[in-house]
C-alpha cells in the first residue's frame, strides 16, 4: 500500500496516496484537478489525529513549524484572574477565546500561552502600532528577533507578528509555519476575508484575545468555530479598582451656538422630509441602505444626503464643542490626555487649535512610535486621535480621555475608556464623553452607553 | 450593470449615457487640468462642482475614478513637516505646562528656528498629508479616452468579484498561446486546458481554495487576465461571481475578438532565477523564455518555460511542473512519445514520482528537485537529452 502523503498548498492541506474514497474528517473532498483529498489547512489538526488514531503511516509533509527552543525568558508573575485564564485556555485543549478588559493584560496571557506550547507562534493584531507594540512585548519575553509582516516588513522567523490584513494576504504562504495562533482583538476575525485566513493556517493550537467579542451582525459565533469557544471572562467593573484604575464617566452636554442650531435644524429639516416622503423608516434595520439608494436616485435625495451630513457634523463637531475640549484641556493641565474624534478631519482640527499631536491612518508608522514614546515620556501632554488608538495601543500614562464625538457603538466606547484605564500607581481616571444638546448624537451616545462600565 | 435572472449584465452605454459620460469626463479633466499645483484637496473639491447627470452617481463616479487614478501627486519630503510637528506641540505641551497655551507665541517660536512666519508653520503644519499633496499630471488629455478606458474597466471590475472563470480563446498565432498559457502561470492560478475540435481552448480558471468555498481569492489574479484572454483572435468568458455586500451568485458573460495578441508575459520567479543561473553557468548552454508551444497527441499541447541552446545548436526544452500537479507529470509522460522536440519537464519531489517513469526511448526527461531547481542538474540532463536522435523541426519562432 503506497504510505500517504499529507502536503501544504497555498493554505490548503493535500492528501495524496489515498483513494478517492477514503474517509477523512469534514472539510476534506476529492480534488480531481490534483488527484488527491483536500482541505482547508484549518482541516490539518483532524486529519492528524484520525490517521494516527487509526494507525496509518504517513508522511507529513505540510507540518512546517518549529518548536521553540525556550519559553519566555522573562515573564512576570501572573495575576490571579490571568492564571485561571491561562489554565481555562489549556483545558480547552489549546483552542479557545480569553476576554479581559483594555489593561488588564491580556498580552501576559498571550506570551505565558506560548511560553507553555513552545510552537512558532504568529500574532495577528489589527493594526501597525500593535503590531510593533507586541513585537517589542514579544522581542523583551523570549529574546531574539521577532518577526514583522506588514508595514512595509516581510520578515518571517519563529515567532511573528502580523496584520490581520497581512494574515489575510500572505497566509497561503505561510500558514504552514505556525503551531500556534493569537488573533488580538480578535473580534475583528469574523469577516469574510480575514475568517479565511484562519481557515488558511494549520495551527493546532490558537487563542484569541478581545475585551468585547460581541458584533452588531452576530457573527461573534463564528469565533468558536475559528479559534475555539470563550473560555474565561472579567469584566471593567470586576477589575476596577484592584487591578485596573478608578474611573469616572462624565457625560457632558454641549449648547450649540445660534449659528449651529439654526444651520443643524435647516439641514436636519431637509434629511428628514426626504426620508419621510420616501417612506423610510431609519429605526428598521435597513433603515441606512433604503436611504442609501432612494437618495442615489434624484437630486432630492442627493441633496438629503449632503443634508445628512451637514447635520451630522453640526452635531458630531461643532466649533463650540472643540472650544469645549480646550476647557477640559486646561482643566486637566499637567495630566495626560486623549481627545477621541468620529473622523479625521476633526481631529486634525483639534490637533491644530490645541498645538497637540495626532495619530489617524495617515500617521507614519515610525511617527506614530515617536508621538507615543514622547506621550510617554511627557514631551507631549495630549493626543488627538480618530480611530487609531481605540484598540490595544498601550498608553499607560494617560488619565484623561475626551470622547468629543464618536459612534453608536458599545465596543468603541467601551474600548476608548480602556485606554485610560490601566494601572499605574493611584491612578483614578476620567473619561468626558461631549454630546451636542438636542442632537441626533444623544441617541447616538445612548446606544454606545449600553454597557455595565457606564451603569 | 444589471441582474438579469441570475445573470449580471454590462449594460452598454447608450448614445446619450456615453454624450454623458463624455461631458463629465471633460468637465473633470477641465478641473483638473487648471488645477495643476493645487493640493489634492482642492482638486477633489473642484471635482465634487461638477454635476451628476441623468444617469445618476455610479456613472458620475466611475468616470472620476478613471480621471482620479491617472493624476499624478506629488509627495514632498515629510521631513521638514515632522520636525515642524516635534517643536510647535512640545513648545505647546511646555506652554500648558506653564499655566496657558498661547498659540501665536507657540507658532513664533516654533517657526524662529526654521526661518518661518507663524502663517508659514501653519501652511506647513501638515503639508506631508495626502490631502496637502500637490497635482503634477494629469493623464489623460481627451475625454473620449477616459470613457474608453471606463468602459473597458467594467469587465475587470467584475472579474475582482469572481470565484472561478471558464474562458474559450482562440489565438491566431502559437505566442498568444503560449504568453496566455504563462500568465496563468504566473498568477499562480489552478487552470485546467482542454483542446476543441476548432483549434481552440476551454480553460477553467479558479485557486485551491475555490474547492471549498466561493472565494473571491483569485479573483484579482483572474482580473488581471483578462488583458490577455482579451488580447486573443475570439474569446469568451463565463465567470461565477459572488456580487454585492450579500456575495449573492451570478453570472457573468462577455465575448470579443479581434484582439492582436499579447507580445510577452512574465516568467514566474523561480523560472525566472534558473534562467539567470543557467545564464551565469558558462556551460555552453544559455536560456531564453520559450516561444512555442508544443502539440502533442490528439488536441494536446504543451507550454514550456524556457528554450535552452547550446553552442552546437542542440535545442532542449523546459517545462516546469512546479509541486501541485501531480496527474499533469502523467499526462506528460503518456504525451512524451508523441514529441517532435527534446523537452525535460521539472516536478517537485513532493509529487513523489521517479525520474524513471521516461525510459532513453523518448524525447524527453524528468527532472525531479527538491526545494528548488539546479542550473547544474538541469544542464546535466539537458546534455544527455540532446544526445538522443529527434526528428526536430528548425527555428523556435
Amino acid at each position: 500500500m503506497v504510505r500517504p502523503e499529507v502536503r501544504w498548498l497555498q493554505g490548503t492541506i493535500d492528501v495524496v496516496g489515498l483513494d478517492e474514497g477514503a474517509v477523512l474528517p469534514p472539510g476534506f473532498a476529492w480534488d480531481a484537478r490534483t488527484g488527491s483529498h483536500r482541505a482547508p489547512a484549518f482541516a490539518y489538526p483532524a486529519l492528524v489525529w484520525q490517521l494516527i488514531r487509526g494507525g496509518v503511516a504517513f508522511d507529513d509533509r505540510a507540518k512546517a513549524y518549529e518548536e521553540l527552543p525556550a519559553g519566555a525568558r522573562e515573564l512576570p508573575r501572573l495575576r490571579d484572574y490571568q492564571e485561571a485564564a491561562l489554565d481555562a485556555w489549556a483545558a480547552g485543549r489549546g483552542g479557545g477565546v480569553v476576554v479581559l478588559p483594555t489593561g488588564a493584560g491580556k498580552t501576559l496571557v498571550a506570551i505565558a500561552a506560548i511560553s507553555q506550547r513552545r510552537r512558532a507562534t504568529l500574532v495577528v493584531a489589527p493594526t501597525l502600532d500593535l503590531v510593533r507594540q507586541w513585537a517589542t512585548q514579544l522581542g523583551r519575553a523570549f529574546g531574539g528577533e521577532i518577526g514583522v509582516v506588514g508595514g512595509g516588513h516581510h520578515d518571517v522567523r519563529p515567532i511573528t507578528v502580523t496584520t490581520y490584513e497581512s494574515a489575510h494576504l500572505h497566509m497561503g504562504n505561510f500558514g504552514h509555519r505556525f503551531g500556534m495562533l493569537v488573533f488580538d482583538e480578535c473580534h475583528h476575525l469574523p469577516s469574510d476575508a480575514y475568517a479565511t485566513a484562519a481557515r488558511m493556517s494549520l495551527a493546532p493550537f490558537r487563542l484569541g484575545l478581545t475585551a468585547t467579542p460581541e458584533r452588531a451582525d452576530g457573527r461573534d459565533a463564528e469565533l468558536s468555530r475559528l479559534i475555539g469557544p470563550v473560555v474565561y471572562r472579567r469584566d471593567i467593573v470586576e477589575l476596577s479598582g484592584e487591578f485596573l484604575a478608578d474611573y469616572e464617566a462624565v457625560r457632558v452636554t454641549v449648547r450649540l451656538t445660534d449659528e449651529e442650531r439654526a444651520l443643524y435644524e435647516r439641514e436636519r429639516g431637509i434629511y428628514r422630509a426626504f426620508v419621510s416622503s420616501q417612506g423610510i423608516r431609519m429605526s428598521s434595520p435597513s433603515g441606512w441602505t433604503d436611504f442609501v439608494i432612494q437618495s442615489s436616485r434624484s437630486e432630492e435625495g442627493r441633496r438629503a444626503m449632503r443634508a445628512y451630513v451637514a447635520q451630522r457634523r453640526v452635531a458630531f463637531s461643532p466649533p463650540s464643542k472643540i472650544e469645549h475640549v480646550g476647557r477640559l484641556l486646561a482643566r486637566h493641565a499637567g495630566e495626560r490626555a486623549i481627545v477621541f474624534t468620529e473622523d479625521n478631519a476633526t481631529a486634525y482640527a483639534v490637533s491644530r487649535r490645541f498645538l497637540v499631536p495626532v495619530i489617524t491612518h495617515h500617521t507614519k508608522v515610525r511617527e506614530r512610535a515617536e508621538i507615543l514614546e514622547r506621550f510617554s515620556a511627557g514631551t507631549y501632554d495630549v493626543i488627538a486621535t480618530s480611530k487609531v488608538l481605540n484598540e490595544g495601543v498601550d498608553v499607560p500614562d494617560a488619565s484623561v480621555a475626551v470622547v468629543s464625538s464618536g459612534s453608536g457603538s458599545v465596543r468603541e466606547h467601551v474600548q476608548r475608556l480602556g485606554r485610560i484605564l490601566r494601572k499605574k500607581g493611584d491612578k483614578r481616571a476620567t473619561l468626558y464623553e461631549l454630546v451636542s444638546e438636542d442632537t441626533g448624537e444623544t441617541y447616538t451616545s445612548e446606544r454606545r452607553r449600553q454597557h455595565s462600565a457606564y451603569r | 450593470m444589471r441582474r438579469v435572472k441570475g445573470e449580471l449584465r454590462l449594460v452598454p452605454l447608450s448614445p446619450a449615457a456615453r454624450e454623458e459620460a463624455r461631458a463629465t469626463a471633460e468637465s473633470l479633466l477641465s478641473a483638473a487640468h487648471a488645477a495643476i499645483g493645487a493640493s489634492r484637496g482642492e482638486v477633489e473639491a473642484a471635482w465634487a462642482d461638477v454635476p451628476t447627470g441623468p444617469s445618476g452617481k455610479r456613472l458620475r463616479d466611475g468616470i472620476l475614478k478613471v480621471v482620479a487614478d491617472a493624476c499624478e501627486f506629488d509627495s514632498p519630503d515629510g521631513e521638514q513637516a515632522a520636525a515642524l510637528r516635534r517643536a510647535v506641540f512640545a513648545g505647546a505641551t511646555a506652554a500648558r505646562a506653564a499655566g496657558a497655551l498661547d498659540r501665536a507665541q507657540v507658532l513664533g517660536l516654533a517657526g524662529a528656528a526654521f526661518g518661518l512666519t507663524p502663517d508659514e508653520v501653519e501652511a506647513r503644519l501638515y503639508a506631508d498629508l495626502p490631502d496637502a499633496h500637490p497635482l503634477v499630471r494629469v493623464g489623460f488629455q481627451r475625454a473620449d479616452a477616459v470613457v474608453d478606458a471606463y468602459v473597458a474597466g467594467q469587465a475587470a471590475a467584475v472579474l475582482l468579484r469572481a470565484t472561478r472563470v471558464v474562458a474559450e480563446v482562440t489565438c491566431g498565432s502559437a505566442g498568444a498561446y503560449r504568453a496566455l498559457f504563462r500568465a496563468l502561470k504566473f498568477h499562480r492560478l489552478l487552470f485546467h486546458a482542454e483542446a476543441l475540435e476548432d483549434g481552440a481552448y476551454r480553460l477553467t480558471l479558479d485557486g485551491p481554495m475555490s474547492l471549498f468555498q466561493s472565494t473571491r481569492r483569485y479573483g484579482l489574479a483572474l482580473a488581471l487576465m483578462l488583458p490577455y484572454v482579451a488580447a486573443c483572435e475570439r474569446w469568451s468568458i463565463v465567470a461565477d461571481v459572488a456580487w454585492g455586500p450579500t456575495q449573492e451568485p451570478l453570472v457573468f458573460r462577455a465575448r470579443g475578438e479581434g484582439g492582436e495578441g499579447v507580445a510577452s508575459a512574465p516568467l514566474p520567479d523561480e523560472v525566472d532565477a534558473l534562467r539567470r543561473a543557467i545564464g551565469r553557468a558558462s556551460l555552453g548552454w544559455r536560456a531564453e523564455a520559450a516561444r512555442r508551444l508544443l502539440p502533442v497527441g490528439a488536441g494536446g499541447v504543451i507550454v514550456p518555460d524556457l528554450c535552452l541552446s547550446r553552442d552546437d545548436g542542440a535545442r532542449v526544452y523546459l517545462e516546469v511542473l512546479g509541486y501541485f500537479r501531480r496527474e499533469a507529470v502523467f499526462q506528460r509522460v503518456d504525451a512524451a512519445r508523441g514529441l517532435r522536440e527534446r523537452v525535460l519537464f521539472a516536478a517537485s519531489d513532493r509529487l513523489r514520482v521517479s525520474e524513471e517513469l521516461l525510459g532513453d526511448d523518448v524525447p524527453a526527461s524528468l527532472y525531479i528537485y527538491k526545494q528548488s531547481m539546479s542550473a547544474r542538474a538541469v544542464l546535466a540532463r539537458a546534455d544527455a537529452l540532446a544526445a538522443r536522435g529527434v526528428d526536430q523541426p528548425s527555428g523556435e519562432g
